[in-house]
């Protein structure tokens, strides 16, 4: 029987008083100071009995939770109000741009540390470049401003703005120039915000320029067809491709997405398909496209024009003056190109790599004879991505030198470090009286200038692009600005008066001007990273071919000009382009896919060539052209250049761009001429041996297989009789044995199939690799001693061509004469996860075993470093901490900043000295999938998990998936004929299969 | 009267001390011990000492000391977490022959050490039990116990006889005990 | 009985007048018994100084990494592996004297079985420090053992020859401690017995009690005959067990069957090197000439030759069984060895290894005491080289041309190896400075059998057949202890 007596304590609440019943509520409560802790006081809050109680129940759990993993993190905070959008340990994914490129960025707790290409961005690249995936680390660059300065101080933006619009006000009251110099601009919305600031200031004008400009190609075209535009190429319409000194799968105009639609012609389900495009090479430096060319033939600079005025007359019949009369080989190549190529009229395509407008101007005329235009060559969708006119560039610095111009913005120009004429730039700013810059950090030209407005990183920034005709794509932030930046277009507004925040400024440009008629909504948008618009109908171009005497007339003498002393091509490294990203120690590190340097630009030369120069290998050259700049850079050996020529890489030798950047290599800008209105890559200079030696740090010091067959070749002749030539599996021709009985794999058998053919070697999956497993950067000293970290590489052998035969060995190369004629083959190479394999029998503590899902695993923590895996590993892919890389003072590349160290990604932990460690298939992206699939109670689909050397392959050369799954691409790749399994002859079972190599070659 | 416990006869020349034994046992003199400062061989024999047992306690230690290893190789690689390793089969028994024979032989040495120091109480710090100092440099020690044989006189003369360079009286057992 | 007088054929294992019982202790004792002379300060300066330096350049490595050494991704091993290799090997002559001459009852043993042993014991202290100083995290060496952890069922690898290779060296060492040790006891005893005061409390811990009783006696000679017999096996196992680490794998130039035997023969061949090397200095400075005689220097010259010449046929066999495979990589590893980049390491080895000892077929040489000194000199060097082949050579080149590199060394390199012999010889001159560097008790057995003086006591006594007296007498013309006068002495008889 419950009994209802009440005791009460005292008569108050007996009586229940007000006063009482006020108490009484609050008698146990006590609100938790969330509000302060999270405002300014931080923790030095008071904190209550019961708070401290949870924090210290919160705080043990911490501890011990972060007491699990060795990382290099040293503080982990945990969220005090955990924002729903965020579960720690799950990603996020936000739909952004790069350069144009619609991306998805990975975060992880609110910070960026992955770029993957968007899958969903049809038509759109759907890989990415090294700088792309490097370009995440830009981020966390510690070189950059953290505020606004003006003279060299700190100042606040307010002040900031003050000045800056007394200066612009100024030169408007005195009706002066106002200038906004800038590297191509595509962005709708910036363009509307510039509008907006020459609404307020009518005398501001956007000067567009690019250091490496393609102006030849848009005053080409403007000439030709009145539109002065740079088309958009489309190879996968492409049966015949040819190339004259155009790197266009590497960095001329959009590599990666040309290699995208080359290699959809080439790769091993258009093999399948019986067909391959065929691609013929003229150049004279080894460029990456050269290397992946059916039929390369070296030439020199000077030998361009009249070679283009050979295959126009071989097309077209008539004989234009000046035609290639030297270089026997590349004339009988011509002839056959000719044939090729009229054969193949309207799925042909010819490119020039050179900014010179004849040369274009002829080209264009070739490809109208081909009816290229509206097949392989896109007028009416062109592209925007190089907008850049060297003309305007100049004839800005004529008006800052007449003194018409008074305030001045640089935004993403640096011509102080890549202006090929220094001194006219310093003249002419000199005149100007209010220069500001927008640069992220105090560069070559910003450190020189009144003030710099630092910008934001891209991926604090909201905007949008629009980098080809019908493609709009966005860009939107996925961290808070990290420091006291601002953006750009924000600075442009509020100095117009705009009081709207970008945001809103980009919003309504898009909802008002984009997304009309469009039934996507601004929120669509930002969820899909672009929208397309559908392209422009192709419509007919005429062209008046009478024209080509004078263009003839133009070559012949450039041409001449040319034929001198040595001729120099200047050309972009695939790693550092023009140098924009020059402080960025992923790309410095990124061998490069032809010469496997890193970490310094050089002259390459023939080594016959470099011979008769009284040069060899370690030995430095003085290169100094006639306007008197010399420049004294290592010498590379580099088969296949062509005799006479040297070739030198830009964006290197920077002085003021960050800790890792600054003096590596040296500035080969001021070799660049200005010739008639366009900047000239082609130029020539006198080399002389200097004094001294210099070791280039290579990834790869033998070059050849010494006959090896680990790669396997045949021709697409060959191919088609028999798909399997020269692939084969040892178990065919030999009987094996097995000593021990396989071990089942019931769930998964992950392997990888990687496709020789659609490799170019373009190395983004190495970057991509090293970004999502915290590889440290080891630095040139380190790489000289061949400790270079990364888990993937690729191997790049030479065979050199000599009457008819192609030789691979040491010591029967020495002996020729010839080293002009190379063919090249990338190897991408990382653990084969060996079923047999070596470096797990040997290691002495079970460090490195086999998963029940074919994977070799790497137990960091169980590793004390013997290194004997290593050494029995046939494949050389394991890799040692020599050193304590994320502690060490000496390795000061990214890993040892706490700040810089947000970039790592949280699933991987950070390898501690004397630890061995090497590819996992990305097993935390295996474990993810499987863990998501598991969550959404379903069996994992093939494509749920990609790699990121997989996922940043634009070639999809590398084929990922599970071997159990008959129905999944790699199984079906892996039946394909062309696969062997490289050294599968000492049976350790590798478990990545590689497809013969195939070239579509005349011999055939 | 007679308060010495043992009657030392020292010589120069093993052969002299085997002549000493035999004389001494001819007279049916018992003989305490002899100590030399090297083996001299056959004279166990002459003293009745029975050939030692220590090889059938190396056997046996070798044989525990195989087990031993086997079943620690047999445990861990296969009954506690068998694994694949390079695609080997966890009981791989070519790869088991090493250890377990370094096993053998170390337990087999250690163990037939243990038994020879722990039978002869050989110890880090054990007093040394020496009759004569010169024991273990020049001197072939022969010792009779005083108390068993009665006639000293006769004994000193048959060692002198034998060639005993010099025949002691000793009342402590050991002259050397610490 | 004692004294079976063995044949007048076999040259004498003891010269010298009148030795006794007496004076053997005190020659063998003199270096324990006084105050050290100035050789052997000099030499413990050089050999100490040089052990500072393995200190310095040991805890160099261990504070920045392995990266201060050469290595790098293609070449994992170099001179650390090298130096563990070599090491092991010059140890393994002092076990093969003591134990299988013993076996052998080859009496010449007891006087050089000592100091043999005891540079073993040394040798693999000095390849024991490579294989902790190699790691790359060496604090954590000990999870080389299957120790009980928190990890629960977290074993060893009983597949990998680095695990035989612990179980091996381990268990070597420690029964060749024991057998040293045993050895020791009645030397330490006379020691004992002949000192006084705090000197002779130390010496009778150490001595574990000994009293030369019968028993004693016989138990003792039990002991290391048995001990002497498990040894054999296991010394040969200790070798064939590292060259495992090299045969087991999948490398050209390290995959193959004939390293065991190789292995052996190429240790016993350093190893009696070594023991050379150090004797003929010892006997010099410790006035020994009269227990190690030209004789056992002799003998010891024709091991090294007949060893030398084994290993020699094992370099030729692993050339023509490479060609003979047919396989591209085996035969590129090894040409590479001869003609590659690191050709004068390959011909450095196949002279000073094969070359050099074929000399001492001439008895000049064999008996010369500075010729013997400098080819065993000239042997380790070589021996050193050949591992250094074996381990960098085939590395630096193996299957993926893409991934061949050089190996250069570093200071840190050499001043771990340079320092691990001043470690070496620190730890010799301070053994023969505090311990017998004789077995005294085994080489008294001798003094009644295999001495001079008994030898021409049975000469003077007369009935021995001429021709054979003579055959004596003409041996001893080399022996560098026995002067002209004993010799016309005993032709006169």
């Amino acid at each position: 029987m419950d009994s209802n007596k009440k005791y009460w304590k005292g008569l108050e609440e007996l009586q229940q008083t007000p006063a009482f019943v006020e108490k009484s509520k609050g008698e146990f409560s006590e609100s938790i100071p969330v509000e302060d802790v999270l405002s300014e006081a931080g923790l030095s809050t008071r904190t209550p009995r019961r708070d401290f109680l949870k924090a210290l129940g919160f705080g043990l759990g911490a501890v011990t939770l972060a007491a699990c993993e060795r990382t290099p993190a040293h503080k982990a905070i945990p969220y005090l109000i955990k924002p729903e959008e965020i579960t720690p340990g799950v990603p996020n994914f936000y739909a952004s741009s790069f350069k144009g490129q619609s991306v998805l960025v990975r975060t992880r707790e609110g910070r960026p540390i992955l770029l993957e290409a968007n899958p969903s961005a049809v038509g759109l690249n759907c890989g990415t470049d090294a700088s792309a995936q490097a370009s995440i680390l830009d981020l966390y660059d510690t070189s950059k401003l953290k505020a606004p300065k003006f003279k060299g101080a700190d100042i606040s933006w307010d002040e900031l703005d003050t000045h800056v619009v007394t200066a612009l006000d100024a030169a408007k009251a005195a009706g002066k120039q106002i200038r906004i110099v800038s590297s191509t601009i595509n962005s709708p919305s910036t363009i509307a915000a510039i509008a907006r600031f020459t609404e307020k200031y009518p005398t501001a004008r956007l000067v567009e320029v690019e250091a490496v400009s393609y102006s030849g190609i848009l005053k080409a075209n403007q000439n030709s067809f009145g539109k002065s535009v740079v088309p958009y190429y489309r190879f996968d319409n492409a049966d015949v491709i040819v190339s004259v000194a155009a790197d266009f799968l590497g960095t001329w105009l959009s590599g990666e997405e040309h290699t995208q639609q080359y290699i959809s012609n080439r790769d091993y389900k258009s093999l399948q398909k019986g067909k391959m495009s065929r691609h013929i090479q003229f150049e004279g430096g080894m460029s990456l496209t050269g290397t992946n060319a059916d039929v390369r033939v070296a030439i020199k600079p000077s030998e361009e024009g009249p070679l283009l005025i050979a295959l126009y007359n071989a097309i077209t019949g008539s004989n234009l003056p000046g035609a290639l009369s030297s270089n026997q080989k590349a004339q009988t190549a011509l002839k056959l190109v000719a044939q090729e190529l009229q054969q193949a009229r309207g799925r042909a395509v010819v490119v020039a790599g050179s900014n010179e407008v004849a040369i274009q101007t002829l080209t264009n005329a070739i490809n109208v004879a081909l009816q290229s235009y509206g097949s392989t060559i896109d007028l009416d969708n062109p592209s925007y991505q190089y907008k850049g006119d060297d003309e305007a560039f100049a004839s800005f610095l004529a008006e800052a030198n007449r003194g018409d111009v008074d305030v001045a913005f640089f935004w993403e120009s640096n011509p102080l470090y890549n202006y090929p004429n220094q001194e006219a730039v310093k003249a002419a700013l000199s005149k100007i009286k209010f220069k500001l810059s927008f640069s992220d950090r105090e560069d070559e030209t910003a450190s020189e200038l009144d003030a710099i407005a630092p910008n934001h990183n891209f991926l604090e920034s909201w905007g949008d692009a629009h980098p080809r005709g019908g493609y709009y794509t966005i860009v939107q932030p996925t961290i808070n600005p990290v420091y006291n930046t601002r953006q750009v277009e924000h600075s442009l507004l509020l100095w117009a008066g705009e009081k709207t925040d970008y945001y809103t400024f980009v919003k309504n440009n898009w909802e008002q001007q984009l997304l009309v008629g469009s039934s996507k909504t601004w929120k669509d948008v930002l969820q899909t990273g672009f929208e397309y618009k559908g392209d422009q109908p192709a419509t007919t171009y005429s062209f008046d071919f009478s024209t080509l005497g004078a263009v003839a007339n133009t070559l012949a003498s450039h041409s001449k000009a040319l034929a001198k002393d040595v001729e120099v091509q200047l050309y972009q490294s695939i790693a550092l382009k023009d140098g924009k990203q020059g402080n960025n120690a992923y790309l410095h590190e990124l061998p490069d896919p032809v010469s496997k340097v890193t970490w310094d630009n050089y002259a390459a030369l023939n080594p016959k060539f470099a011979e008769s120069l009284g040069l060899g290998e370690n030995s430095l050259v003085e290169v100094a052209d006639d306007s008197g700049y010399k420049v004294t850079l290592p010498v590379l050996m580099q088969p296949g250049q062509a005799m006479g020529t040297v070739s030198i890489a830009l964006g290197y030798g920077r002085t003021k761009v960050g800790k890792a950047g600054n003096n590596v290599g040296k500035n080969a800008y001021p070799f660049v001429k200005l010739v008639n209105g366009t900047l000239q890559f082609n130029t020539t200079a006198k080399l002389t041996k200097a004094s001294g030696n210099y070791e280039l740090a290579q990834t790869q010091t033998h070059h050849t297989i010494e006959g090896r067959n680990i790669i396997r070749e045949t021709s697409f002749a060959k191919y088609k009789e028999n798909p399997g030539h020269n692939a084969g599996s040892w178990t065919d021709s030999h009987k094996t044995y097995d000593l021990w009985n396989k071990y089942e794999q019931p769930g998964h058998k992950w392997v990888m199939a990687i496709d020789l053919n659609a490799c170019t070697g373009c190395g983004s999956c190495i970057v991509a690799c090293n970004v999502e497993n915290n590889i440290p950067v080891v630095g040139r000293d380190e790489v000289r001693r061949r400790r270079e970290m990364h888990w993937m590489r690729i191997d790049r052998y030479y065979a050199i061509e000599q009457g008819g035969e192609s030789f691979t060995e040491e010591d029967e190369i020495r002996h020729l004469d010839d080293m002009e004629n190379v063919s090249v083959v990338h190897q991408p190479m990382m653990c084969q996860h060996c079923e047999h394999a070596p470096c797990e029998t040997v290691c002495p503590v079970l460090a490195t075993v086999h998963s029940s899902e074919g994977l070799n695993h790497m137990a960091y923590n169980r590793c004390f470093g013997t290194r004997y895996c290593a050494n029995n590993c046939p494949y050389k892919v394991r890799r040692f901490n020599w050193f304590n890389y994320w502690n060490d003072s000496r390795f000061d590349n990214y890993l040892n900043n706490e700040f810089t160290q947000l970039v790592l990604n949280p699933d991987v932990v950070s390898r501690s000295r004397g630890v061995m460690e090497k590819c996992s298939m990305c097993i935390q992206r295996i474990q993810a999938g499987k863990l998501k699939a598991k969550i959404e109670k379903r069996t994992l689909k093939d494509g749920d998990i990609k790699l990121a050397c997989s996922s940043a392959c634009s070639a999809n050369a590398i084929i990922f998936g599970d071997a159990n799954d008959p129905n999944s691409e790699v199984s079906k790749a892996l039946k394909n004929e062309r696969v062997y399994y490289v050294l599968e002859e000492i049976n350790v079972q590798p478990g990545i299969g590689y497809m013969t190599k195939v070239r579509n070659t005349y011999e055939a | 009267m007679s308060n010495f416990k043992y009657i030392i006869g020292s010589f120069a020349d093993p052969d002299e001390l085997m002549d000493g034994i035999d004389r001494l046992q001819a007279n049916n003199v018992s003989i305490y011990d002899c100590f030399t400062p090297m083996p001299i061989h056959g004279i166990e024999a002459k003293l009745g000492v029975k050939p030692s047992r220590l090889p059938i306690a190396a056997f046996c230690f070798g044989l525990l000391g195989g087990t031993l290893g086997f079943s620690l190789l047999y445990y861990t690689m296969f009954y506690d977490w068998p694994m694949n390793i390079g695609g080997k089969p966890a009981l791989p028994l070519p790869d088991f022959v090493p250890v377990t024979f370094e096993c053998t032989i170390l337990i087999t040495a250690l163990g037939m050490v243990a038994t020879f120091f722990y039978r002869n109480h050989l110890f880090p710090g054990r007093a040394p039990r020496v009759m004569d100092l010169r024991a273990t440099d020049d001197r072939f020690i022969l010792a009779v116990d005083a108390n068993d044989n009665a006639d000293h006189l006769k004994i000193e003369t048959l060692l002198k006889e034998a060639g005993a360079v010099e025949v002691k009286y000793n009342e402590r057992k050991y002259v050397s005990y610490e | 009985m004692s004294s079976h007088n063995e044949s007048i054929l076999r040259e004498p294992l003891i010269t010298g007048k009148d030795i006794t019982y007496a004076k053997i202790t005190d020659d063998i004792l003199l270096p324990v018994e006084n105050k050290p002379n100035r050789a052997w300060w000099i030499g413990f300066i050089l050999a100490a100084l040089g052990a500072l330096l393995w200190v310095f350049s040991v805890g160099y490595t261990f504070w920045t990494g392995i990266g201060a050494w050469g290595l790098n991704k293609t070449v994992g091993w170099a001179w650390d592996i090298t130096d563990f290799v070599w090491w092991v090997g010059i140890g393994h002559a002092g076990t093969l004297i003591s134990a299988v001459l013993l076996i052998f009852r080859q009496n010449w043993r007891n006087s050089i079985n000592r100091s043999a042993e005891a540079m073993t014991i040394f040798a693999v202290i000095c390849a024991a420090t490579y294989v902790v100083a190699h790691m790359g995290r060496p604090w954590l060496a000990y999870w080389i053992f299957p120790l009980p952890n928190q990890f629960g069922s977290l074993w060893v690898n009983f597949n990998s020859p680095l695990v035989w290779d612990a179980f091996a060296i381990s268990t070597y060492f420690t029964v060749s401690l024991v057998f040293w040790y045993c050895g020791l006891l009645p030397d330490i005893a006379s020691v004992r017995d002949r000192a006084a005061g705090l000197k002779r409390r130390i010496y009778s811990i150490m001595s574990f009690g000994w009293n030369g009783s019968v028993k004693t006696w016989q138990r003792f000679e039990i002991v290391s005959l048995i001990l002497a017999g498990i040894s054999t096996p296991l010394v040969l196992s200790v070798h064939t067990i590292v060259s495992m680490d090299f045969a087991t794998s999948v490398i050209p130039g390290w995959h193959t069957t004939i390293f065991p035997p190789y292995f052996v023969a190429g240790a016993i061949f350093s190893g009696f090197a070594m023991v050379q090397t150090l004797l003929l200095v010892m006997r010099k400075v410790m006035n020994f000439e009269n227990y190690i005689t030209m004789f056992h220097i002799e003998s010891m010259n024709k091991i090294i030759m007949a060893t030398g010449s084994i290993v020699g046929i094992a370099y030729l066999t692993e050339l023509f069984i490479a060609w003979y495979s047919g396989s591209e990589y085996e035969m590129y590893a090894f040409a590479n060895r001869i003609a590659g980049p690191y050709w004068w390491a390959y011909w450095t080895m196949m002279t000073c290894n094969v070359i050099s000892p074929q000399l001492f077929w001439f008895k000049k040489i064999r008996t010369s005491i500075p010729i013997s000194w400098v080819l065993s000199i000239v042997v380790n060097i070589g021996m050193w080289f050949e591992r250094f082949v074996i381990i960098v050579t085939s590395l630096h080149r193996d299957y993926l041309p893409s991934s061949w590199a050089m190996f250069y060394p570093t200071w840190t390199d050499v001043g771990v190896f340079v320092g691990s012999v001043g470690l070496f010889f620190t730890m010799f001159l301070l053994f023969i400075r505090f311990l017998p560097g004789i077995a005294i008790a085994e080489v008294k057995l001798l003094l009644k059998s295999a001495s001079l003086q008994q030898k021409s006591k049975l000469i003077k006594e007369g009935h021995l057949d001429k021709g054979q007296v003579e055959f004596f007498t003409n041996s001893l013309t080399k022996f560098d202890s026995v002067t002209e006068e004993e010799i016309k002495e005993l032709e006169t008889k």
